[in-house]
């Protein structure tokens, strides 16, 4: 998959996903991104590879009686890209320079 | 403990999850209840994070992410795999992919182009502002009906006296040398009054247009330069505005650009305006070319009343010169398309049925291959997919095949147009747009649906409407659609025979006038002859004595040039547009006073005319060297149509004639006679004609026409001559330089297209036609083997399964055939106009193409008929 250009707002949704919110709400509470960006977001991640899903184990959520959750985890390639997003958006806040520094990126 | 916020927010999703693809609807229901299921769990708590609010906002995103999915879904699924496919299935059958694609680019390849004519013809407005509103205004002569120029008094006269009329413009054709700076080259102009572009109502690209006043003797010399003229001829220079030309040897100012097709006449590339002395003008000369723009709060028709009260007016006023003359307006648009109106609609019914012909033939191909393919897709129906899915696969093969094929008859057709006008016989006026533009597209696009859609998705929809167990249960043999379908693709057959055999007899008729109007007699010997023409620059040759001295010394040189063996000069070349008629009168002949004038064509020629344009003198001699001079007696040839027409029985040699129009009353003596030419078209009646020497009018003619003849062919002495002309005077532009034989062609030119374009057009039709024919008896045949298997097993002769197979065959020709002669009889009575010589129901033709489509028929159903006759009944009975 060509590493094609990642815009700011799927570098925030891979970037929580690599801190570790796992599914839907989670990322959308880390990120306030609504759900309508976030969802296809992550589907595009999963499509180029970057993010993988899997089913909360059965037997756990039923042990609780609650409903299963869909998890969803950075894969190896997504790390790379991830970090190569990041390094671009300091290289672009050094060029920028202090004055214009922004966060690049909304995080909790 | 679920709450209403809860259960109406898994509602939604349950909703929407509809809009999700079905292979993933399931999971992404379970993800979104999960979720909801937690935040609302969460938010019941004392640590909840969420408010209901939030919770169902986001429920709503669930919609936006179905619809993400969806729409990526249809993506990825329609054109990658569908598209995979499609060409997949495509390539398996190179055949059938072959001939759909060649017929739907044939389609639309000359749909585009004859659409690309007709429209830059026709339908294109023109760049003038309210075109509608713009007329010509013709003299007529109101007992004949006969229109033609006005007389500048009258001009006068009616600008003041109609008021409706907002502007009036002289604007007369003249072609002038233009020079400074190289070669001097021969362009049409435009000799108008500064009025011309008001009229137009046209805005310059560049500069400015004529200003009012700048127009008369005193005028200053001012030219306005087309857009094509300025693009070739000046590089496109913006600098151009002040810069000094040549214009018939004289200096003048360029002071601006008009856009292409903004002037007028449309040939026209420059415009300098009229310099006549409004006082000499006299009221009985007619040559005045004008135009004028109807007022915007009068109506055309209030308008024509005006002029017509102007012109009675005028007629009573001046008996003299004005009885019986009335003045009529002509929609310049009218005008300018009737030449071409009829064979303009005749081409597009013309490709109308040949794309009747196109969606026939495709929809046969397509519901032959749809057949065939019955049980795959009853396979993949019986699999689980859907029947939408199927009419979607099906639907994105044929527009594959219609992209595909549309491309290409795009590309052809642009090819198509730029050699019809590279090979025009005229040159293309300048208002014509031929570029291939958005409406041209907008109809090839559309013709591309309705072909695909005609084509792909009938018979998709009939596959998708079967029932896929039937479908699966029917063996291959039986499977291709029982007797409805089967009749569906013979009416198809009939429909697409009955059409070709309309555009066989349309082309057989064209084929027929055009062989009439090639075997007329012209009057010429062609062979190893040529032409150019010289037109002088009035500066240099203004006295009349420097002109003749010119064209004396011109012939001269040519005459010695090696194997040229007769050279003779015309002012106005046959066949060329130009002609002169002219009224004369004849010595001892009454006539009685209501009876009209003679008319004759007049050629104006020097010494050797008439034998280097291998006219035979049928009696008396040719004009020689000195018929012309000054002391010389007045001497004239006739041709043999005058002489039979006012000298019947007796010797015209001796007797005399003169012109109407000269002051000079001297009889002109008649000192031979030729045999009849053609001057203006080659369907022209035999008119009486005069040939009068050049020498004694030299001052009135601008131009002169070499006619050269050679011992061998032409081709080397051409260019030598052309030297031979410059080196005399590089000042005067050489042009229409060509094999007198390729003008009589070129006079044909209109006609061989039309009846080119109507032979391609038959054939094609005819081609598709046989194929299809072809296929569809080769196809039923093939379905039939089974019973023909048994038939010859139970003791049918080969002869006899030959013979019912082909009775299909041909009784589908005659069906079709029966119905397509008498739609042609119908129909041709619509060319008449375009036929010489040959009646729409000429029953050569009639009797022909039935022959050639029965012919056609027995072909096309004997090789799948002899296949048949070879079916070996064992295998045919186990194939089962």
């Amino acid at each position: 998959m060509p590493a094609a250009k990642l815009t700011t707002t799927t570098v925030t949704v891979l970037g929580v996903v690599a801190k570790g919110h796992r599914h839907g709400f989670d990322i959308m509470d880390a990120t306030g991104l609504p759900s309508g960006t976030v969802y296809p977001i992550l589907g595009r991640l999963e499509d180029r590879g970057y993010l993988r899903s899997s089913w909360e184990d059965q037997a756990v959520a039923q042990g609780r009686r609650r409903p299963p959750r869909r998890y969803y985890e950075i894969t190896p390639t997504g790390k790379v890209a991830l970090g190569e997003a990041l390094r671009g958006l300091q290289e672009l806040q050094e060029l920028a320079g202090p004055d214009a520094a922004a966060k690049p990126a909304r995080s909790r | 403990m679920p709450s209403p916020g809860y259960r109406l927010c898994v509602f939604l999703v349950s909703l929407a999850a509809f809009i999700v693809p079905g292979w993933r609807r399931d999971s992404w229901r379970r993800e979104w209840q999960a979720e909801l299921w937690h935040g609302f769990a969460d938010a019941n708590t004392r640590f909840g994070s969420h408010s209901q609010a939030e919770l169902m906002r986001r429920s709503l995103g669930s919609i936006r992410h179905a619809v993400w999915l969806r729409a990526r879904d249809w993506r990825f699924d329609v054109l990658a795999q569908d598209l995979r496919y499609a060409v997949r299935t495509l390539r398996k059958t190179p055949a059938f992919t072959i001939l759909a694609i060649a017929t739907i680019a044939l389609g639309i390849g000359a749909n585009t182009a004859v659409f690309t004519l007709v429209n830059g013809l026709l339908l294109q407005p023109y760049p003038y502002r309210e075109p509608e509103r713009l007329v010509r205004v013709r003299a007529v002569d109101l007992e004949s009906g006969r229109r033609g120029n006005m007389s500048y008094p009258d001009v006068e006269d009616l600008a003041a006296g109609a008021r409706m009329l907002e502007n009036i413009a002289l604007a007369d054709r003249e072609p002038y040398n233009l020079g400074g700076g190289g070669e001097t080259v021969y362009v049409q102009g435009g000799q108008v009054s500064a009025s011309l572009f008001d009229v137009l109502g046209t805005q310059p690209l560049l500069g400015r247009t004529f200003l009012a006043g700048e127009d008369g003797p005193d005028a200053p010399r001012l030219v306005v330069l087309g857009e094509r003229l300025w693009r070739s001829q000046f590089a496109s220079d913006d600098d151009v505005i002040g810069r000094e030309v040549t214009i018939d040897a004289e200096p003048y100012r360029v002071i601006g650009v008009v856009p292409a097709g903004g002037g007028y006449p449309g040939e026209a590339r420059l415009w300098v305006t009229v310099r006549f002395d409004p006082a000499a003008q006299r009221r009985g000369s007619r040559w005045a070319n004008v135009i004028a723009r109807v007022n915007s709060d009068a109506t055309i028709a209030q308008a024509v009343a005006e002029v017509e009260s102007v012109a009675s007016a005028l007629a009573q006023e001046h008996p003299d010169t004005n009885s019986g003359m009335g003045m009529r307006l002509v929609g310049l648009r009218e005008e300018r398309t009737s030449d071409t109106r009829v064979a303009s609609l005749l081409l597009l019914g013309v490709v109308g049925a040949l794309l009747i012909v196109v969606c026939a033939n495709l929809a046969g191909l397509m519901l032959m291959r749809g057949a065939r393919r019955e049980r795959e897709l009853g396979v993949r129906a019986a699999l689980g997919a859907t029947r939408l899915r199927l009419v979607r696969q099906l639907f994105v093969e044929s527009a594959l095949l219609g992209v595909v094929g549309t491309a290409l008859g795009f590309a052809f057709a642009v090819w198509a147009v730029a050699l019809a006008v590279a090979r025009s016989p005229v040159a293309v006026p300048d208002w014509v747009n031929l570029q291939v533009d958005g409406r041209v597209a907008g109809f090839t696009v559309g013709a591309a649906l309705l072909a695909t859609i005609l084509s792909g998705l009938v018979p998709a929809l009939r596959i998708a409407r079967s029932d896929p167990n039937q479908a699966m249960k029917e063996s291959a043999a039986q499977g291709n659609g029982g007797p409805s379908r089967q009749r569906g693709r013979a009416l198809l057959i009939v429909g697409q025979i009955a059409v070709s055999i309309i555009l066989l007899v349309a082309a057989g008729l064209m084929i027929r006038s055009f062989r009439g109007l090639s075997s007329i007699e012209t009057g010429y010997d062609t062979t190893n002859t040529f032409m150019m023409t010289t037109a002088y620059a009035d500066a240099n040759y203004a006295a009349g004595e420097q002109r003749l001295d010119f064209y004396r010394d011109a012939r001269e040189r040519l005459l010695a040039l090696p194997g040229v063996e007769a050279v003779g000069g015309i002012a106005q070349p046959p066949l060329r547009g130009g002609w002169s008629l002219t009224e004369f009168e004849v010595d001892g002949l009454e006539l009685a006073p209501d009876d009209p004038l003679p008319m004759a064509f007049l050629h104006v020629v020097t010494a050797g005319y008439v034998d280097a344009a291998g006219v035979s003198v049928v009696r008396g001699r040719a004009l020689v060297e000195g018929d012309g001079a000054e002391e010389a007696a007045e001497a004239a040839v006739v041709n043999r149509m005058f002489a039979d027409e006012y000298w019947p029985g007796e010797d015209p040699l001796g007797k005399r004639f003169k012109f109407t129009f000269m002051e000079a009353d001297e009889w002109i003596s008649v000192v031979g006679v030729v045999e009849n030419t053609k001057q203006r078209a080659l369907v022209d009646e035999p008119t009486a004609e005069i040939y009068y020497p050049y020498e004694r009018w030299a001052s009135f003619y601008s131009r002169m026409t070499w006619v050269v003849r050679t011992a061998a062919a032409p081709g080397p002495t051409i260019a030598v001559a052309q030297a031979e002309v410059r080196a005399l005077d590089n000042d005067q532009a050489l042009y229409d330089v060509m094999t007198l034989r390729d003008a009589v062609n070129e006079s044909l030119m209109g006609e061989r297209l039309t009846a080119f374009l109507l032979v391609a057009f038959g054939a094609v039709a005819l081609l598709l036609t046989s194929i299809g024919l072809y296929g569809f008896v080769a196809y039923s045949t093939a379905q039939r083997t089974h019973e023909i298997g048994i038939r010859m097993a139970v003791g049918a002769d080969a002869a006899k399964v030959l013979r019912t197979v082909l009775t299909s065959a041909v009784t589908l020709a005659a069906i079709g055939g029966a119905i397509g002669l008498a739609g042609a009889f119908a129909m041709s009575r619509a060319m008449t106009g375009l036929l010489f010589e040959v009646s729409p129901s000429d029953p050569a033709v009639y009797v022909a193409v039935a022959v050639l489509m029965a012919a056609v028929a027995v072909v096309a159903g004997f090789v799948p008929a002899l296949r048949a006759t070879r079916v070996d009944p064992l295998t045919a009975l186990r194939d089962e």
